[in-house]
């Protein structure tokens, strides 16, 4: 029966012509749409409205695309696609005069400069397209204080700003945060950023390619003529160069210079035809630079296929695998009626494929945000987020993604995860004022009504804690323990 | 195409280990790996592939080839280190050269000499094969990791070494509000509550997470006798000490395969587009932190008859020096591999005048036209062979270069 209201729930989906499978339960599947959504848990009220009225949950997914953790959510969410968040970039916040407490804020800041901006766009129900249009971007007060952008005075958070340095209007493609993690060399002239903008934005990994010299690249050939010449170079030469020709605005003389790496040098974009030896086209059309560059990408036909793809794979938490063609057409479709993200998003949430019934491992980033919305604490350190840095913290350990020797999360438990987990349950328990009976922490936490087996094992717990210390220590004890119970660490 | 024949005569003992029951198995002795990866793209020319007289490559002052344990390499005053590894370790040293990776850019080279492709690592392999239950399996001091079939068999220790910190607890210290360590009585009941809830789990998520709980109940009673932290000498990553962290972990069979990193000369990087000159640097790094590793790994008793260790970057540099005074990507790079079960006092392959590596018979060892090209997955399937892997299952098609694995 359940089952059967779920699906009518569905039925929009794009899964919708496909016979129906193992599912969720309604509240179960209501908060791991909250955790993806929102990164929080849903309120008892709104389990319990789901799990009288599964129908609900289609109403219950669009008050969350319109909840404001959406869109901090979507930046980590986000963040794992587009790997902005490295350890630390070439410049670094002394070389801003900065103070040590910035260091994290600062480079977090510059990581999340387009992921941002893409949030933004997507929470304002925007033309996704905009990520490669739009002549704003997204700025802190930090960044506010440090790079050529009109931060309002007196404001403080995110801003939607423009920089101030002539740079076009080309969204994301023309931040400073990406081109700080995509960078290039004086020998590679963008051209990695060519092929990071094919896999970001249309999903097409050039780098994939196999590549052998079998032709006229050899020793007594420069790297040049080899790249002009050699049709096992041509092969993705011939791609790329001309869209990393649209680069040249972002071509610092020296890595390292904070003037070089701060602001964007028009005058540089006349030099990209003379450096790389082609004029900026896109696949055969020539442009004038960055702002038709973004236009030309927000055009091609796979822009739309990839934004379809990335927003599936980011939910279901997995890859798209060939099997997945017409799940994934279904949501091309989507995208191409009504070209903005949340369709999209809700698409995919409402999905059968999405509702498959196999546990998901919380992200450090959903087990930070959930814990500190449930028992108001946050691990941190100094002014580092412990479950978002490696320095000092713990985000590889808890399965997070780096960006660099870890480009995606972990999807199943490991060693590490289970301590990082159980750390973190210990710390908040002890900050949390969190009260109720167990059976509604166990409705409250994990979307589920507890069984008599349950109720008797914390039961039994919480009588063995407070045999061996006083009330408020027993208390922290069973509420660790659950914390790190497999139904609140999964979702 | 290696026969099953074949594979079994190249495997040795080690695969007849996979036949044994478990309760025997945990007996016999486990080849272990120590992956030492170079970031950035190394110079073979500076040491593998001599090119000393060709008239396109620039010549290093001072350069010369030398032979020590029938291995030859460049040599130079300025860096003694890699001459006198030689001379000490040759005799147990092979290096592949000229194998490909066919891309040139740093992620997609790193992800292939690690995996050919595939989306787990060789060390992810290797140590998920491992007929020993192992709380590291594959132990990452530093350095890249591919896992998706095996995640939990991956282990990593974190930047600055947090993993104790997790174990131990003090991890709880690092907190603006302030958090105790739960009293030891309670933090008991609270463990076996959660191992309780997850071993009620049918699901894999519930297995999982059973095991990692159990694993890290184990790995907390080796606190006292094992230091889980990466270092760094003077400017660089030591690579010396993070191979004795490894070792000690070896010793306690704790770990079938480790990552560090080597990053060069005060970490600047092997990726030398400017300078080139600095491989000279970073090879004399290298080398002295390799001689201190194998003279601590031979201290060490028979562990040394388990212990192979892969010396590789992700990629080559182009012979020929580029207008800035530095090297650009090269498809074609080398790996050493040295220790337990490698045929040592060999140079297998090369490059051929035009930069390009040389095919070679992948039995003999031996350069010939009608021979192999090499590319990564040889090199992978070799290593999955010197672990008792048969490497048909994961790199079909490619097989294991025989000519580099003791008979």
């Amino acid at each position: 029966m359940m089952l059967l209201a779920l699906w009518v729930g569905c039925a929009s989906g794009p899964d919708a012509l496909v016979a129906p499978a193992p599912s969720l339960p309604a509240p179960r599947l209501l908060r791991r749409i909250s955790l993806d959504l929102r990164g929080v848990l849903p309120s008892p009220e709104e389990l319990d409205a789901v799990e009288a009225d599964p129908t609900l949950l289609d109403a219950t997914v669009d008050a969350y695309l319109e909840d404001p953790l959406f869109e901090e959510r979507l930046v980590d969410l986000l963040s794992e696609r587009f790997l902005t968040r490295i350890g630390e970039f070439e410049i670094r916040w002394y070389d801003y005069a900065l103070e040590a407490a910035d260091e994290f804020p600062f480079e977090r800041a510059v990581a999340d400069e387009p992921l941002r901006l893409m949030a933004r766009i997507a929470a304002e129900d925007r033309p996704w397209s905009e990520i490669v249009t739009t002549d704003t971007t997204m700025a802190d007060a930090l960044l506010g204080e440090i790079w050529p952008v009109d931060y309002p005075a007196g404001a403080t958070g995110w801003q939607e700003v423009r920089y101030t340095d002539l740079r076009p209007a080309a969204g994301i493609l023309a931040t400073n945060g990406l081109w700080w993690r995509y960078l290039t060399t004086p020998s590679n002239m963008n051209r990695r950023r060519a092929a990071a903008i094919m896999h970001l934005l249309l999903c097409e990994d050039i780098q994939n390619r196999p590549v052998t010299f079998t032709g006229s690249a050899s020793v007594s050939t420069s790297t040049e003529d080899a790249i002009a010449n050699d049709p096992g170079c041509q092969a993705c030469h011939v791609t790329v160069d001309p869209i990393a020709a649209s680069f040249f605005g972002f071509y610092w003389l020296t890595q390292y210079n904070v003037q070089e790496m701060t602001t964007y040098h028009r005058e540089r974009e006349l030099l990209a035809e003379e450096i790389i030896g082609v004029p900026p086209s896109w696949f055969g059309t020539p442009h004038a630079g960055l702002a038709d560059l973004g236009k030309h990408i927000a055009a091609d036909p796979r822009f739309a296929r990839c934004a379809a793809q990335t927003t599936a794979e980011l939910l279901w938490r997995r890859e798209v695998e060939l099997s997945d063609f017409e799940r994934i057409e279904t949501l091309r479709q989507v995208y191409l009626d009504d070209p903005r993200l949340k369709p999209v998003i809700r698409a995919v949430v409402l999905g059968e494929t999405y509702a498959d019934p196999e546990p998901r491992m919380a992200s450090p980033e959903q087990l930070a945000d959930a814990v500190e919305a449930l028992t108001g604490y946050r691990w941190q350190y100094g002014a580092y987020d412990q479950l978002a840095n490696d320095e000092v913290g713990y985000r590889m350990l808890g399965g997070g993604v780096d960006g660099e020797n870890v480009t995606r999360p972990q999807a199943s438990p490991g060693l590490t995860w289970g301590l990082v987990v159980k750390r973190l349950a210990q710390a908040a328990a002890q900050h949390a004022e969190l009260e109720g009976d167990p059976a509604e922490l166990h409705w409250r936490l994990y979307g589920a009504r507890p069984d008599d087996e349950w109720l008797a094992a914390i039961d039994a717990l919480s009588v063995a804690a407070e045999a061996e210390a006083d009330a408020e220590a027993a208390r922290q004890t069973v509420l660790g323990a659950m914390l790190r119970d497999p139904l609140f660490v999964s979702y | 195409m290696l026969s099953r024949r074949g594979f079994l005569s190249l495997s040795g003992g080690l695969l007849g280990g996979l036949l044994l029951p478990r309760a025997l198995r945990a007996e016999t002795p486990e080849r272990r790996f120590l992956f030492v990866f170079c970031r950035g793209g190394w110079d073979t020319t500076f040491c593998f592939t001599p090119m000393l007289h060709h008239p396109d490559v620039d010549r290093e002052e001072g350069s010369e080839l030398a032979v020590a344990g029938d291995v030859p390499f460049v040599s130079n005053e300025t860096r003694p280190s890699v001459a006198a590894f030689f001379e000490e370790y040759g005799d147990r040293t092979c290096l592949i050269n000229g194998f490909e990776v066919r891309s040139i850019t740093h992620e997609r080279c790193r992800q292939l000499v690690l995996t050919g492709g595939g989306t787990d690592d060789w060390a992810a392999h290797l140590a998920a094969a491992s007929q020993r239950d192992l709380l590291l399996p594959h132990l990452v001091l530093r350095g890249p990791a591919y896992t998706h079939d095996h995640t939990p068999h991956v282990v990593r220790v974190g930047v600055n070494g947090q993993l104790p910190t997790l174990l131990d607890g003090t991890a709880l210290s690092t907190s603006n509000a302030a958090v105790v360590a739960p009293d030891p009585a309670l933090a008991a009941l609270e463990e076996a509550f959660v191992t309780e809830r997850a071993a009620e789990r049918s699901d894999s998520f519930g297995a999982g997470y059973r095991d990692a709980l159990d694993k890290a109940a184990s790995l907390a009673a080796y606190a006292d006798r094992l230091t889980l932290h990466s270092g760094t000498e003077g400017c660089r990553f030591d690579v010396a000490g993070d191979a004795s962290t490894v070792f000690d972990a070896f010793e306690l069979d704790l770990a079938r395969c480790a990552m560090i990193e080597d990053k060069g000369w005060c970490n600047m990087s092997w990726d030398t587009h400017e300078g080139n000159w600095m491989q000279d640097w970073h090879y004399e790094g290298l080398f002295g932190g390799l001689r201190s590793l194998m003279a601590d790994l031979d201290s060490r008793g028979s562990l040394a008859d388990e212990v192979t260790v892969v010396v590789f970057s992700e990629m080559g540099r182009h012979p020929r020096t580029n207008t800035r005074g530095g090297k650009d990507h090269w498809t074609y790079t080398s790996m050493m591999l040295i220790g337990a079960g490698v045929r040592g006092g060999r140079s297998i392959g090369g490059l051929d005048d035009d930069g390009r590596g040389r095919r070679i018979d992948l039995a003999s060892g031996e350069e010939t036209d009608k021979g192999t090209a090499l590319q990564a997955s040889n090199v992978g399937a070799t290593l999955l062979t010197l672990g008792g892997i048969d490497p048909e299952a994961i790199v079909p098609g490619f097989e294991p270069i025989s000519a580099a694995i003791a008979g």
